[in-house]
């Protein structure tokens, strides 16, 4: 079985698809990706369905050698990869041969790195989800982060085919995200909103914020202005949604992550919409956001046009062999296939 | 925003909306909540996701590419506007055994000192009646309880412990509950049970659901060992009581 041997686990690692759905009830977080975007992109570069669960890197740091020849695609925050020690482009299907090293370097900015294989991992779903739950110890590799030594199996089937020539996909450096120090958060106001002094709610979607080094996948803890409650910030435990910024009683907002409670008993400001997610995802210690309020119908309008956008950013190098380059062909004799490679002189 | 005098309706970020109704934690709030999630369960849109309900709201999630937002309120509204009173289903008592001996009963002498009790008469109050479980949350199969008597409300601690034994039974304010999974917290914790609350490997993985009864019932440390093992092996479970609707 082809497999990934862990050399370095880097700072966090975990193994997370698009979510855990149908379990709020019970209590158990969604997790899954903090930017969807990157994971589905990465997914789609590989040709695996857009929600195959990937690993996500936190900050980089990581190591990783193939057991196997495979092709994978690395996305999200921009971190030095390195293939045997050669820079390798992101936002790119790349391949690997048996004993190559793929490496992260640390994120020069934003926060978290999707690795897609080719295939997908094979892990068995706890609650229908390949996602991490690293606090109840459940979903994902053994329910915790990657550990040196660990080996993550692929699926069957996800040694190289040889067609490379039409594996090749990219996304173009002008569609890239870019990650940035200062952003601005869509946001649409809560009904709770009535439960803050105006010149707070004003305060909120004018002021500068500070992305707290206490931040975590739970929540995203903001510095800055203290935002001052009109009838106390208690209120009776409710449902929550990843991206609903709530403000404690010590008035500084937290905007909830992908492993959030379920629910929460502070009074709502505002929600983060769907869009801007996966910007959420990417904040880091330091960071400075502001938020931009906007109205539920801009906010689906733009969830439908990043759908198109996604898949609208992929490209193909089928027809460009690279000057210099390679190209690989699958060429079958006598029933035999076998990988023939091109190298242009 | 929708109203309906037991009802209103809200965008709750753009993939959700939320209803609401009367702010109180009261059995006839949670009736209204549960009537209304198990209206949606039975006719469900097609853009619904997943529905989170608590005491005083009903948090529906949807999938805003199949729905937008006034046509999900749409949908919702009408099915308020046919939703009966809540059927009760038969109402289930868990039996739940709890050590409020030592090692398990960390702050009983606390929880005891500050209602001017002794700590059997602790044990007896906890233990007397049943509690309605409203819903689940914090962390997975946390249950929300109602129904603790006044007389045994205990402030949390001023500093919270770093670490709480999965299972143990605590005291905040006016609720009581039970820490499903080892975790730091800042409750009274007054004893522990052996039972599971939580099992990923287990379907469904909750020991409790909302709208059942848990009655707890004390136990010696001995037993609590032995039901602990047993529990373990996934040879216990616990006594469900059914009274039929009506009986109650």
């Amino acid at each position: 079985m082809t497999e990934i041997l862990v050399k370095s686990p880097g700072i966090q690692t975990t193994v997370q698809d698009l979510g855990r759905f149908g379990y709020q009830s019970l209590g158990v977080p969604p997790s899954g990706a903090m930017d969807r975007d990157a994971l589905e992109t990465a997914n789609l570069l590989v040709g695996n369905p857009r929600e195959e669960a990937c690993l996500e890197c936190v900050l980089g740091g990581v190591e990783l050698e193939c057991g196997d020849s495979l092709v994978f695609a690395v996305c999200g925050a921009p971190m030095e990869l390195r293939i045997n020690g050669k820079p390798a482009p992101g936002y790119e299907t790349l391949r690997a041969k048996t004993g190559d090293v793929i490496s992260l370097g640390m994120a020069e900015r934003g926060l978290c790195a999707y690795i897609a294989f080719a295939g997908g991992l094979a892990i068995e779903p706890v609650l229908k989800s390949l996602s991490t739950y690293s606090r109840a110890g459940f979903g994902g590799w053994c329910g915790r982060l990657l550990r040196a030594g660990d080996r993550i199996p692929l699926r069957e089937g996800s040694t190289v085919p040889c067609d490379a020539a039409a594996l090749i996909r990219f996304v173009p450096e002008e569609l890239r995200p870019r990650y940035s120090a200062e952003i601005t958060l869509r946001a649409i106001r809560s009904h709770e909103a009535a439960r803050f002094e105006p010149e707070s709610v004003h305060c909120f979607f004018s002021e500068p914020f500070n992305v707290s080094p206490k931040s975590d996948r739970m929540g995203c803890r903001l510095e800055g202005a203290r935002l001052a409650h009109s009838r106390g910030a208690d209120i009776l435990s409710s449902g929550v949604q990843t991206g609903t910024v709530q403000v404690p009683g010590d008035g500084f907002p937290i905007i909830l992550r992908v492993d959030r409670q379920t629910t929460g008993g502070y009074a709502r400001i505002a929600h983060v919409i769907q869009a801007d997610l996966p910007k959420l995802g990417q904040l880091r210690p330091g960071d400075t956001i502001r938020f931009a309020e906007t109205t539920v119908e801009a906010a689906q309008e733009a969830w439908k046009k990043r759908e198109a956008a996604i898949v609208g950013s992929i490209r193909e190098k089928t027809d460009q062999a690279p000057v210099g380059g390679t190209r690989h062909f699958n060429v079958i004799v006598n029933g035999i296939a076998y990988d023939v490679m091109l190298r242009e002189i | 925003m929708a109203m309906d005098p037991d009802y209103a309706v809200y965008p709750f970020g753009d993939a959700a909306l939320i209803v609401e109704t009367a702010d109180e934690i009261s059995e006839s709030a949670y009736r209204r909540i549960r009537g209304l999630a198990e209206a949606v369960a039975k006719s469900p849109p097609a853009a619904l996701i997943e529905l989170i309900p608590s005491y005083r709201s009903l948090l529906v999630t949807y999938d805003s590419l199949l729905a937008d937002y006034a046509s999900m309120e749409g949908a919702i509204l009408s099915l308020i506007s046919r939703v009966g009173a809540f059927e009760e289903p038969a109402h289930e008592t868990i039996r739940i055994p709890v050590c409020y001996e030592s090692p398990h009963c960390l702050d009983l002498d606390e929880v005891a000192r500050h209602a001017g009790l002794k700590p059997e008469e602790v044990v007896t109050l906890h233990s007397a009646n049943a509690y309605l479980v409203y819903m689940l949350g914090f962390t997975p199969g946390f249950p929300y309880l109602g129904g603790m008597s006044e007389r045994i409300a205990t402030p949390r601690r001023l500093s919270p412990r770093t670490k709480i034994p999965a299972g143990s039974v605590g005291i905040a304010d006016r609720q009581t509950g039970i820490y499903p999974m080892e975790s730091p917290g800042g409750w009274n914790i007054i004893g522990r049970t052996p039972l599971s609350l939580f099992d990923h490997t287990r379907e469904p993985p909750a020991l409790l659901k909302a709208g059942q009864y848990i009655q707890f019932y004390p136990i010696h440390s001995d037993e609590f060992d032995r039901i602990a093992s047993d529990v373990g092996r996934g040879a216990w479970s616990p006594e469900i009581e059914t009274t039929p609707r009506g009986e109650v």
